[in-house]
């Protein structure tokens, strides 16, 4: 009850609603011609200009797979992973909006007092902080995944032995180039694979393509079970550098797919930090103003909010668009 | 449900002396919001649910690309309306709104010009020409 508006300084309180006023107009009422207050119309500004730079990608994201020879299809990203992450997303949402009803209702409470501001809020933090988790195991097994683009000419040498581990492999037209990706066996380190002049990689075995149309790669590979971050079974395969166009890990160059996934998804990252450091602050030295106006608290949190639905709703796109279709 | 009544009466008791008190007419408002806020919630995972359900039926990629975005529209749609207020929200807002999306299809607008270029009409402009592509070799 420390924190109840109505229990402290009744004399400090007389008119300072009206003081604030003054000193800056509309930061809890709204102005009376617009029907915001200045948060509200500032936060609006912001995100018109987060539509442009989302679309812009979204835009950019279109045109990449337009140009792109061949371009993942359910096969490279984890999508149980992704959908626990929109699960936790969607639940962080809920609880961000149960945060601005409960100040509006004036439930402050503590971090654990069920249904109370500061509860919703450790509620809200704590699923992005499980996203962010989930996220960065993403990434991880991205870093450790390998391809490997073998020249044409020599792609007979290793044919057999694709064939016999059930690898899924890829035809570039364009640098003639077939494409296997998997695990690599032994070294990862550029400079050794110079020197001893091969790499040795556990391949991705191949799935029956499905459902999707008749532009769609013929082979499909899948990841090992397990997500792909540890495939230490399967027979690797002895590759020598100077039948390899390129090789690497599924890092931004790899190719356009991953250039634009890890753009869109790590600056949706970056807005979920921002917007945790946000919501930690409201959630605790920021707090304090429920003391003094809780209307204003109100008004915070739900700016706050709708920054937060922003970053939601982006994902709610990002997801089928990377990892679905 | 009783519970919450009863804080309603109490708080729109306690207006009288106190200057923060939260105002009853919004209160009942917000009663009724939570319900709204929860059944979208709802409504949201059930829809996450499909989409990932839809995404293994044997579609044609264009058939899989409209299935996914009309879902993901809806979901949006949602968000925005309810979690974000837009249902009740202000002109100037909408306004804001309408004018950045105007400018994001735009944005989609010049992808689609630079995908089918208006010079060439989708002719090569290289092989008109009489050379071999510079991509190809």
């Amino acid at each position: 009850m420390a924190h109840s508006p109505s229990s402290h300084d009744h004399a400090h309180d007389a008119g300072h609603d009206h003081e604030q006023h003054e000193l800056i107009p509309y930061i809890v009422k709204p102005r009376p011609d617009s029907g915001l207050y200045n948060g509200k119309l500032g936060i609006w500004l912001f995100l018109a200009s987060e539509v442009m730079l989302f679309g812009g990608l979204f835009s950019s994201y279109i045109f990449l797979r337009l140009g792109a020879e061949h371009w993942p299809y359910q096969e490279i990203l984890d999508i149980p992973l992704g959908l626990f992450n929109t699960a936790v997303l969607i639940c962080s949402s809920i609880t961000m909006v149960m945060a601005w009803a409960a100040v509006k209702r004036r439930r402050f409470g503590s971090f654990l007092t069920p249904g109370t501001y500061q509860f919703y809020m450790a509620l809200t933090i704590g699923c992005a902080a499980i996203f962010l988790g989930v996220k960065s195991k993403e990434y991880n097994d991205k870093f450790v995944h390998y391809g490997v683009f073998i020249k044409k000419a020599a792609f007979a040498k290793y044919e057999g032995a694709l064939h016999e581990a059930n690898a899924g492999t890829k035809e570039y037209t364009t640098i003639e180039a077939y494409e296997i990706t998997g695990h690599l066996h032994g070294t990862v380190d550029r400079k050794k694979i110079t020197e001893q002049k091969f790499l040795e990689i556990i391949p991705d075995a191949k799935k029956g393509g499905h459902g999707h149309g008749g532009d769609a790669p013929k082979e499909v590979t899948v990841k090992p079970h397990g997500g792909g971050g540890s495939s230490d079974h399967g027979t690797p395969i002895k590759i020598d550098t100077e039948d390899i166009v390129r090789w690497g890990n599924f890092i931004p160059k790899y190719s356009t797919f991953f250039a634009i996934y890890f753009t869109m998804t790590g600056l949706h990252a970056l807005h979920i930090i921002g917007g945790m450091l946000v919501l930690t602050y409201l959630a605790t030295f920021g707090a304090n103003l429920y003391k003094e106006n809780p209307e204003w608290l109100a008004n915070r949190v739900e700016v706050t909010g709708l920054f937060w639905h922003f970053v939601d709703l982006v994902w709610i796109f990002l997801f089928p668009v990377l990892y679905l279709l | 449900m009783a519970s919450h009544s009863s804080d309603t009466k109490h708080a729109a008791a306690a207006a009288s002396n106190d200057p923060h008190a939260p105002d009853p007419h919004e209160l009942e408002h917000l009663e009724h919001h939570i319900k709204t806020y929860i059944g979208v919630f709802v409504a949201l995972l059930v829809l996450t649910a499909i989409t990932v359900g839809v995404a293994y039926l044997p579609f044609s990629a264009t058939g899989h690309i409209v299935v996914a975005l009309l879902i993901a529209t809806i979901k949006a749609g949602l968000v925005a309306l309810y979690f974000m207020h837009l249902v009740s929200e202000k002109k100037t807002v909408i306004q804001i709104i309408i004018a950045s999306m105007v400018c994001a299809f735009f944005l989609f607008g010049l992808t689609w010009l630079a995908w089918y270029n208006p010079i060439t009409w989708g002719k090569d402009p290289y092989k008109s020409a009489g050379f071999e592509h510079p991509i190809h070799h």
